[in-house]
């Protein structure tokens, strides 16, 4: 806000360096991509899998497989069949690497991946098809799951074509940036989708990730003062007392929030954090409290 | 009427009310003078400009560029004169990390070599800052195992699925054709072999050109440069042969069927700008109505004893014309015109990307000079010249040179430019010219990309599909 804190101050990115470094008020440091730690998968501040999913319009895939797990009624028997190419790409591989034993190079199955067929990274197998945009492309998807096999179970291009198991569809690329700028079309990629699949960060993994992990957005001294004499005081995040006096994290000891009563009223023991600090309770919430 | 001979405007010709209605109306009417002054560095990190009524912010950190309200535009202004810039950038989101630091690039990848196959020339330019051709030394050629050295050590160094850059200059190149020849073809051959591209430039004054010549280029998709400094007359005045006749008759004579032929090759004028040449947009709408495929100027800043160098007063003409230049180009881009002006085009597609670097070019890096004798320097400026040497072909990039070369050369270490919002942009200026002569034109420079940063903001909202092209130099500059 302005200084005047009257009206949003006017700050529009204008060239593509201002709209890829550009963080806006309120995004922690670490919500830019050269910033973030996106060093997992699917990283911590979002997972930019997602985005790819419905890149192809009338069917949602699975944003880590070549399943598709939802579509638009036209496309209903789409449900449950896996795209194996797009536009003559494909986008599963066959994984090879070292044998167990380390003497030879070979092609790995495993009880999940019997045919050692693996999806490539979306972002990797729709690289060709983004320059098609507005288009409709061939899709070629497994026609029915064979008999007997598991709707999951990933097949080879190769073997579908040997089971004639292959339908075509030619279906519309949906644009991914919005047009003549670096930013994610908003209508192929909802506010909300990159982070909808992230781990439940105030649940289990929250507690027993401390922020040495949860570097970026999950604090662990809050509440810090400096004493005159040059004390520092200050509250574990997770402890039940706001007493100043920080609890070394033990999820056993009883001073600490315990994973129940984070499922349960997280929002009521961890407080907000403004400016490193518990927000007043008379802040009220953004969002209705879950009656659960 | 040049910028100098009218009055002096305003400090800030785009807050005045004349920027403000858009392009200007008629070629010039932006006083260079008081673009001068309008870009005149007065902050390390950011610039601040008006254009059609709205404010901007370019943050230097990045090159980023900011519509801005006028309320901001003030707040940044106090913060700038109290010292406080850096909080309140913090606090606008545009803090952090610098995205150039101090760390000069070490060893980097070679990624384009020129070769000075002919170290002789026919014409006798008096600029010419390769000693009309010989670099000072005896004239001589290139030998080709020279050449074929060259193009393994490019070629071989570069990574599966890279790209090269092969450039041939001189002296006039073409004066050894058949070491050219060979040299393309076994670059070709070698990074078929290997997985690579090479993309293939010459620079030549057009006066041994031919018609096979032109099927040559056409064939390896040559990116050709003719030397052309304006119509006839300015042209003979500065490119004359030896012998003291014109050679512009000649040159349009033997490229005439390059121009028509080009589909792989581009064959692009380049205009060496002097005192005795700054009728820009005349020479500007001459050569592209002649099918040149672009046309860059570039002022000479450095040339042989100082001759026909720029002054300030004729840097200030120039630049009024190249805002010239730059109208027209505006009003073509509106009108859905292609008007090839190379230095607004390359400047425009930067500005949009936001490219910022902490060196001025390639040169002493990725790029190198190749002399005939196989030594190697910083660039194809450097030939013979101990300041820029590199090591040499048989024993090598001379890594100590190079690193320290980098390490001098990085903008950082460059005064002004340490506390000139362009410098990023810039990147210190051509090196040859600046360790010949020192920095004799950043008002120019600066002058030239506030500018370009106006049009930029002006086309982006006009006509946003501009910038949706693939960019069209591999190996832009920015600054003419």
């Amino acid at each position: 806000m302005s200084d005047q804190n009257k009206r949003p101050t006017v700050l529009d990115p204008r060239n593509l360096s201002a709209q890829l470094h550009y963080r806006p008020a309120g995004n922690p440091p670490p919500a830019t991509l050269d910033t973030t730690i996106g060093n997992t998968c699917p990283g911590l501040e979002f997972d930019f899998r997602a985005a790819w999913r419905t890149l192809l319009t009338g069917i949602t895939l699975l944003e880590h497989d070549n399943l598709v797990i939802a579509a638009e009624p036209a496309y209903a028997a789409l449900k449950g069949r896996r795209l194996l190419r797009v536009d003559g790409k494909p986008v599963i591989t066959k994984v090879i690497g070292p044998s167990t034993d380390l003497t030879t190079t070979e092609l790995l199955t495993s009880e999940d991946y019997p045919e050692g067929v693996i999806t490539m990274e979306w972002s990797n197998g729709f690289t060709d098809v983004l320059r098609k945009v507005g288009q409709p492309v061939a899709c070629e998807f497994t026609a029915c799951p064979r008999p007997n096999q598991p709707e999951d179970e990933r097949i080879s291009y190769e073997q579908a074509v040997k089971d004639k198991n292959i339908q075509t569809i030619r279906l519309q690329v949906r644009p991914f940036f919005t047009k003549d700028t670096a930013a994610i079309e908003p209508a192929t990629v909802p506010a909300g989708v990159m982070t909808q699949g992230l781990c439940s960060p105030w649940q289990n993994d929250y507690r027993e990730c401390v922020c040495y992990y949860w570097a970026s957005s999950r604090p662990d001294f809050v509440n810090v003062d400096v004493t005159p004499t040059g004390e520092v005081r200050g509250d574990n995040w997770m402890q039940r007392d706001r007493s100043g006096q920080y609890v070394i994290d033990n999820y056993t000891d009883s001073r600490m929030i315990t994973y129940d009563e984070l499922f349960q009223k997280w929002e009521e023991l961890l407080k907000f954090q403004l400016a490193g600090r518990d927000a007043p309770d008379s802040i009220p919430l953004p969002f209705p409290k879950d009656p659960a | 009427m040049t910028a100098l001979s009218r009055p002096l405007m305003r400090q800030d010709a785009f807050r005045d009310g004349r920027a403000d209605t858009g392009m200007p109306e008629r070629p010039g009417i932006i006083d260079a003078a008081a673009l001068v002054a309008a870009s005149a560095p007065r902050s390390d990190a950011l610039h601040l400009l008006s254009v059609d009524g709205g404010d901007h912010l370019l943050l230097v950190d990045g090159s980023r560029l900011f519509r801005i309200d006028a309320d901001l535009r003030g707040r940044l202004e106090r913060a700038t004169a109290n010292g406080a810039l850096s909080d309140l950038l913090d606090e606008l989101g545009l803090g952090g990390p610098p995205l150039i630091n101090d760390q000069p690039v070490v060893d980097p990848p070679l990624h384009a070599l020129s070769l000075a196959v002919s170290q002789a020339c026919n014409l006798g330019c008096g600029y010419c800052y390769a000693g009309q051709g010989s670099f000072g030394k005896p004239p001589r050629k290139m030998p080709l195992d020279t050449a074929l050295a060259a193009v393994e050590r490019l070629v071989n160094g570069a990574p599966e699925g890279g790209r090269v850059t092969l450039a041939f200059m001189g002296g006039e190149p073409l004066v050894n054709r058949p070491v050219i020849q060979a040299a393309t073809r076994y670059a070709q051959e070698l990074a078929s072999l290997r997985g690579v591209r090479v993309n293939h430039s010459i620079t030549t004054n057009g006066t041994l050109v031919t018609p096979e010549d032109g099927d040559f280029f056409e064939e390896f998709g040559f990116a050709v440069t003719i030397s052309l400094d304006g119509p006839a007359d300015q042209h003979d005045r500065l490119r004359p042969f030896k012998d003291g006749r014109g050679s512009f008759d000649r040159i349009m004579a033997n490229i005439a069927p390059l121009l028509k032929q080009q589909r792989r090759m581009q064959v692009s004028a380049r205009v060496t700008v002097t005192p005795d040449n700054l009728d820009l947009p005349a020479t500007l709408d001459r050569f592209i109505a002649d099918g040149f495929h672009s046309v860059g100027f570039s002022p000479l800043l450095h040339g042989s004893a100082g001759r026909n160098e720029m002054d300030r007063g004729a840097l200030l003409v120039m630049l009024d014309q190249m805002v010239a230049c730059g109208a027209a180009f505006e009003r073509a881009v509106l009108e859905g015109r292609r008007y090839p002006f190379a230095n607004l085009v390359n400047a425009l597609r930067e500005i949009h990307r936001g490219t910022h670097r902490p060196y001025p070019c390639g040169a002493g890096a990725g790029y190198l000079g190749v002399s005939a004798d196989g030594d190697l320097s910083a660039c194809h400026r450097f030939v013979e010249d101990e300041s820029g040497a590199m090591g040499s072909l048989s024993a090598g990039i001379d890594a100590v040179r190079q690193n320290g070369w980098l390490h001098d050369r990085h903008v950082h270490r460059q005064e002004p430019c340490r506390s000139c919002w362009a410098r990023y942009m810039c990147g210190g200026g051509c090196h040859h010219e600046v360790i010949g002569s020192g920095r004799l034109s950043c008002e120019y420079v600066r002058g030239w990309l506030h500018y370009c940063l106006s049009a930029y903001l002006r086309l982006s909202d006009a006509r946003p599909g501009w910038f949706a092209g693939a960019p069209t130099d591999p190996n832009p500059a920015m600054v003419p």
